[in-house]
């Protein structure tokens, strides 16, 4: 066993290796909470006539394209991009930085704003046209027809979907690591640099990961049950 | 009460209703009766503006309710109970029939709440109107809708199929209910498949076909002696 799982050469490192399980909630976290503002926003825009054509563009871009792609253009590639427009192109000398947790943050949320958008217009058709003419009849406004019917009813609908892909996201940010924000999976990478071990840490870091996910699994599905109208 | 005149409306290439002209008079109740597709449903309809007529005019009282701006303040007035119940889901039975009450009409959540309680007893549904709509058989979740459509004491009420979506042993406990309100004053206006409850409840029948309506008359003439010789092979296949 010890052989194959040498459990004391790993323990001193597990402490180190946990921390980064802030980094992985804190990013699945902001990045589903601004994601949902961002869905909001594209799920109206697509009721709209023009700028329909805008959030289909953009969500047919971010489901189109891998995330590790886009993580890479926007950490990588756009500052370096803005920094030759202002500095070369307007001769001016402003220094362009941003910092490895903006770009995460700022990816994630683009990339699951374009998701849950999908989920959320998904939820509001579920509503049944009959509740929408019903409400229609007793003289209820648009915006009270919104606020108490809608929108409660699309989001007990989506509730599942939105859990799902807030748990996609908790596993997927694991990429952060190539831009070297200290994640999980980036602190698996350096413990193993610096102890030459590659199981024991992966497979501690893919204990966390499983743990965290089954207890996402579990609560969601008892919020699921709490939501149920009966 | 309702005035309709020159009514068209089509969906798409359908014409669907073709110069309907008729009065429904104030605290009458009328039945409409006709095969599927006869257009009663969408006349119905057009009265609270749920389908917009292509052309044609429609009054309630003096008020031009196409074209008007304020439609929500007409639909306050008249009532409408469907075919397929429509109860909103994420709301118990009691917050189904103050809903409209509260956000509506503005009023307090007690007097809602007595108002409620009340039609909730005339429909015989107080014990449940704690439950949500899904879990209440077809024949108590229509009568709750009626509750919903009475609570904000319409002049006008629709009733559009209000037992085709029913099994055959809750048919009767709606009728039941939808007697009480004739004779009270209020206008009922109600589509229906039921010939048996039309020819007990109705002051007036409408004999729709093919988007016309081909005969209105009495309840006792229409059944016993109809004028018209459509409607007669009508009654002759439905009894």
């Amino acid at each position: 066993m010890s052989d194959l799982f040498n459990y004391d050469s790993i323990s001193p490192w597990i402490p180190y290796l946990s921390k980064g399980l802030g980094y992985t909630l804190l990013i699945a976290l902001l990045a589903s909470i601004l994601g949902v503002a961002i869905g909001v926003m594209l799920t109206l825009m697509s009721r709209h006539k023009q700028l329909s054509k805008i959030s289909y563009f953009y969500i047919d871009i971010f489901r189109g394209t891998p995330i590790l792609l886009q993580l890479s253009i926007i950490y990588f590639a756009i500052p370096k991009l803005v920094d030759t427009l202002v500095n070369d192109m307007m001769h001016l000398d402003i220094a362009i930085t941003l910092s490895a947790f903006s770009a995460a943050i700022i990816t994630f949320s683009l990339n699951s704003g374009a998701y849950i958008s999908e989920i959320i217009r998904s939820g509001i058709n579920s509503v049944s046209k009959g509740e929408i003419e019903a409400a229609e009849a007793l003289g209820v406004s648009k915006y009270h027809m919104y606020k108490d019917i809608i929108l409660p009813i699309a989001f007990k609908n989506s509730f599942p979907a939105l859990m799902n892909e807030f748990i996609t996201l908790v596993k997927e940010s694991s990429i952060v690591s190539i831009i070297g924000l200290q994640d999980l999976m980036r602190r698996q990478q350096i413990v193993t640099s610096q102890t030459y071990m590659y199981f024991e840490p992966l497979i501690v870091v893919g204990i966390i990961y499983y743990l965290v996910i089954k207890v996402l699994t579990i609560t969601g599905r008892k919020v699921e049950k709490r939501l149920q109208y009966d | 009460m309702i005035k309709v005149k020159n009514l068209e409306k089509s969906f798409g290439d359908l014409h669907v209703l073709k110069d309907i002209n008729y009065h429904f008079k104030k605290g009458k109740t009328t039945v409409i009766i006709g095969s599927s597709g006869s257009g009663k449903s969408t006349l119905l309809r057009c009265i609270n503006m749920l389908e917009k007529p292509d052309s044609g005019d429609i009054l309630l009282e003096d008020t031009l309710i196409n074209y008007s701006k304020n439609i929500n303040a007409i639909r306050q007035r008249i009532g409408m109970v469907f075919q397929s119940f429509n109860l909103f889901s994420n709301m118990t039975v009691l917050n189904n029939v103050t809903y409209a009450l509260r956000v509506v009409k503005k009023e307090s959540i007690a007097k809602a709440n007595n108002k409620a309680l009340e039609l909730l007893e005339k429909v015989g549904i107080l014990d449940k109107k704690d439950n949500y709509p899904n879990t209440l058989s077809g024949g108590q979740q229509q009568r709750v809708a009626i509750a919903r459509a009475l609570a904000m004491n319409p002049d006008v009420m629709l009733f559009d199929e209000p037992t085709s979506a029913l099994d055959p042993e809750m048919v009767s406990e709606v009728l039941e209910v939808m007697k009480k309100l004739t004779h009270t004053g209020l206008t009922n206006i109600i589509v229906s498949h039921e010939m048996g409850f039309a020819k007990e409840v109705a002051d007036e029948i409408i004999y729709m076909d093919e988007g016309k309506i081909i005969e209105h008359n009495d309840a006792l003439t229409f059944f016993n002696q109809p004028s018209t010789k459509r409607a007669q092979e009508f009654l002759q296949k439905i009894l």
